[in-house]
């Protein structure tokens, strides 16, 4: 899966880089809108990760240009005001993304806005495991694993983010989908029961105090 | 109450008035001498038929005989046949000899003549009554005088009057409404300007016409119009601004946290290789300083905005000295050196704020040079001014961007200056400076050719007692 982060701050562009290249993407970095827009003339992308605010050619100036090249785009920006929001969904943006963002919710909106273009990975094939997304059902070594939603989201995430530890209000945040409240035991619990029905005692193991992490 | 209903019902009560009065006292006086000329006729009447009666009885009576009452009858039977007025005819003892009407009026004395006016049954009447005295025999004689017709026309004249002063009211008032109408339109335009600008449309004007006192408040209207719609654009100006300053500054805020935390929580949950590691930390740190940087520069923006500062009697080249000084190290990494060509000058300054100024200025001009390009501080006394210069042999500054340098947080190559931990702000400050001792900064600028400061503050003298909001 190639991803383009067009990005004007070396150290954001170097960020996202480095996050997404541990889950299995494959990045290009460019600095500006130009660029960026003479990148795409040569190369197909699977996903363009798009700054607002570029020297060159804007980010409204260039999704006029990505449109027609039927290619998703998740914006960056700091702005988070809903005028801004709305011009840069209307515009054909699939998502919008505001600075400062945790890399995991990164992650996961990319891979929303890669499986509505049919392009992520409809299969996730982790350890002896087999996660279908379309049909949400869940194999383990051929046989069905009955999993609750909030297990499957789990499951899901872990499988993303292998050998990421995954802090317990990540975890919360991205899962129960609201803030973290400081209730780390519903995460534990979870955590528990999937670790039973997957036999996975050893594979989840927990981050001192803090997490879990998934180990491959 | 409408202004022009007003008018009306003023006009109209007045007018109604007028006519009312006018016509009455016309009508009366007419009347009155009608009335005057019928009694002087029923005066005469009764004079002449008196005569006529005396004389038929004094030929009837002769010498000393009586006449008989019937005789007397018939006098006044021929007389009533030649005249139209009622008769009637008494002795001295007030016995009635002959009646064709009812006295109202009282018998008159001996030798004398009344008159009366009467109402009877037939209307309105003057009743004269004369005492004859015809050879020995004493009579009352009373004659009656129709003036029926004078009180007809009067009345008639009265209903006549209604009809016309209806009619003259009713044209009055239409002119009234007309004409108020008519000047009360001005009004009318300056309370609908009014109602739009209520609603926010400041861009509204009311012609103005004529040379009346209305003219003159549609003038003062658009007067007033036009500051307000200066205050309201200017409000607006600042309010973008300051909306403009907000988002910039959420912008250069929020780009080295999102790196800060997004390397931090890197290093906390994932494995990095030793490499990756440093350049995290690095990052971490290198942003970490960018944020120290904006919020120093931030710092001494707010300083620079304080309403009241104290200067005090500076000298120019120890100024200068100073400078020179603090930007050594940092313009001796780089090979280079500061020129100093100052006059010496005693200037009213705030010191502190004064050098953070120039050490702004040689800064953006280190930042424009290549390493061991050069760099002088000049200073000079131009009149009531004194100049400081910062002149570098950098890049220089296209033209089109001179306009828009002071702005807060713009940058004319950003890369570049992220690289050099700029915020920004350097110039912005710089120009709040400047202001607060009331000055002035120009820039003189060539690309590829260097560029060229020139910072123009008042002497001590007049200048610099003058307080600066």
């Amino acid at each position: 899966m190639k991803i383009l982060i067009v990005e004007d701050e070396k150290p954001i562009a170097d960020l996202i880089d480095m996050s997404l290249t541990a889950r299995g993407y494959q990045c290009t970095c460019v600095y500006d809108g130009t660029a960026a827009a003479d990148l795409l003339v040569e190369k197909r992308f699977d996903l363009i990760l798009l700054d607002v605010m570029l020297p060159g050619a804007d980010g409204f100036e260039l999704l006029e240009y990505i449109r027609p090249l039927n290619i998703p785009v998740i914006f960056l920006t700091a702005r988070g005001a809903v005028s801004d929001r709305v011009r840069g969904l209307r515009e054909g943006a699939d998502d919008y993304i505001v600075k400062p963002f945790e890399m995991v919710e990164l992650a996961a909106r990319v891979e929303t806005v890669l499986r509505r273009y049919n392009k992520g990975a409809q299969r996730i094939a982790i350890l002896d495991v087999c996660i279908d997304t379309l049909s949400r059902t869940v194999t383990q070594g051929g046989r069905p694993v009955p999993l609750t939603n909030k297990e499957y989201a789990l499951l899901l995430l872990f499988a993303r983010n292998p050998n990421i530890a995954l802090f317990r209000e990540t975890i919360f945040e991205q899962v129960w989908e609201s803030n973290y409240m400081g209730d780390t035991r519903t995460v534990d619990l979870h955590v528990q029961r999937l670790r039973k029905k997957l036999g996975w005692d050893e594979r989840i193991t927990a981050v001192y105090k803090v997490g879990y992490r998934l180990e491959v | 109450m409408r202004i022009s209903w007003k008018l009306l019902l003023s006009t109209v009560v007045l007018v109604a008035c007028a006519l009312a009065v006018g016509s009455f006292f016309l009508i009366q006086s007419s009347f009155q001498s009608s009335l005057a000329r019928e009694t002087r006729r029923a005066l005469e009447e009764n004079l002449l038929l008196a005569q006529a009666f005396d004389l038929a009885y004094a030929m009837e009576r002769g010498e000393g005989e009586s006449v008989e009452k019937e005789t007397v009858l018939t006098i006044m039977r021929q007389i009533q046949e030649g005249t139209s007025a009622n008769l009637y005819l008494a002795d001295a003892q007030g016995a009635v000899l002959y009646s064709t009407m009812r006295p109202a009026i009282a018998l008159p004395a001996e030798g004398t003549r009344r008159w009366q006016l009467c109402s009877t049954a037939a209307g309105s009447v003057v009743q004269v009554a004369t005492s004859l005295e015809t050879n020995g025999a004493a009579f009352s004689f009373l004659t009656e005088h129709s003036v029926q017709a004078v009180f007809a026309a009067r009345a008639e004249q009265f209903s006549a009057s209604r009809l016309y002063n209806t009619c003259i009211l009713t044209a009055a008032a239409l002119a009234t409404l007309l004409f108020t109408h008519l000047f009360t339109r001005p009004v009318r335009r300056l309370q609908l300007a009014a109602q739009r600008m209520q609603k926010g449309d400041y861009a509204v004007r009311v012609p103005q016409t004529g040379g009346d006192e209305l003219s003159a408040l549609a003038g003062s209207f658009n007067a007033m119009a036009q500051s307000v719609q200066g205050n309201v654009e200017k409000i607006t100006q600042s309010a973008q601004r300051q909306e403009e300053f907000v988002a910039n500054f959420a912008h250069e805020i929020k780009t080295p946290l999102t790196s800060i935390i997004g390397y931090a929580d890197l290093l906390r949950a994932q494995a990095l290789t030793p490499e990756k590691a440093f350049v995290a930390a690095n990052y971490i740190f290198t942003e970490g300083k960018r944020l120290e940087a904006l919020s120093l520069k931030l710092l001494d923006l707010i300083v620079a905005g304080r309403q009241n500062f104290l200067r005090k009697k500076t000298s120019s080249a120890q100024l200068a000295q100073a400078v020179r000084a603090a930007v050594q190290v940092p313009l001796a990494q780089r090979n280079m050196a500061l020129a100093l060509d100052v006059q010496d000058a005693v200037l009213l300054l705030e010191p502190d704020l004064f050098q953070t100024l120039l050490i702004n200025l040689i800064d953006n001009a280190r930042k424009a040079s290549e390493d061991g390009g050069a760099i002088a501080l000049l200073g000079r006394a131009e009149g009531d001014f004194y100049c400081f210069s910062v002149r570098d042999e950098g890049r220089g500054i296209p033209e089109a961007e001179l306009g828009k340098i002071t702005e807060a947080f713009y940058m004319v190559d950003k890369s570049r200056s992220r690289a050099q931990n700029g915020a920004g702000l350097g110039l912005a400050l710089c120009d709040r400076i400047v202001k607060l001792h009331g000055g002035t900064m120009e820039f003189a600028s060539a690309l590829g050719a260097g560029t060229t400061v020139t910072v123009r503050v008042p002497f001590a003298g007049e200048g610099g007692r003058r307080r600066r909001r």
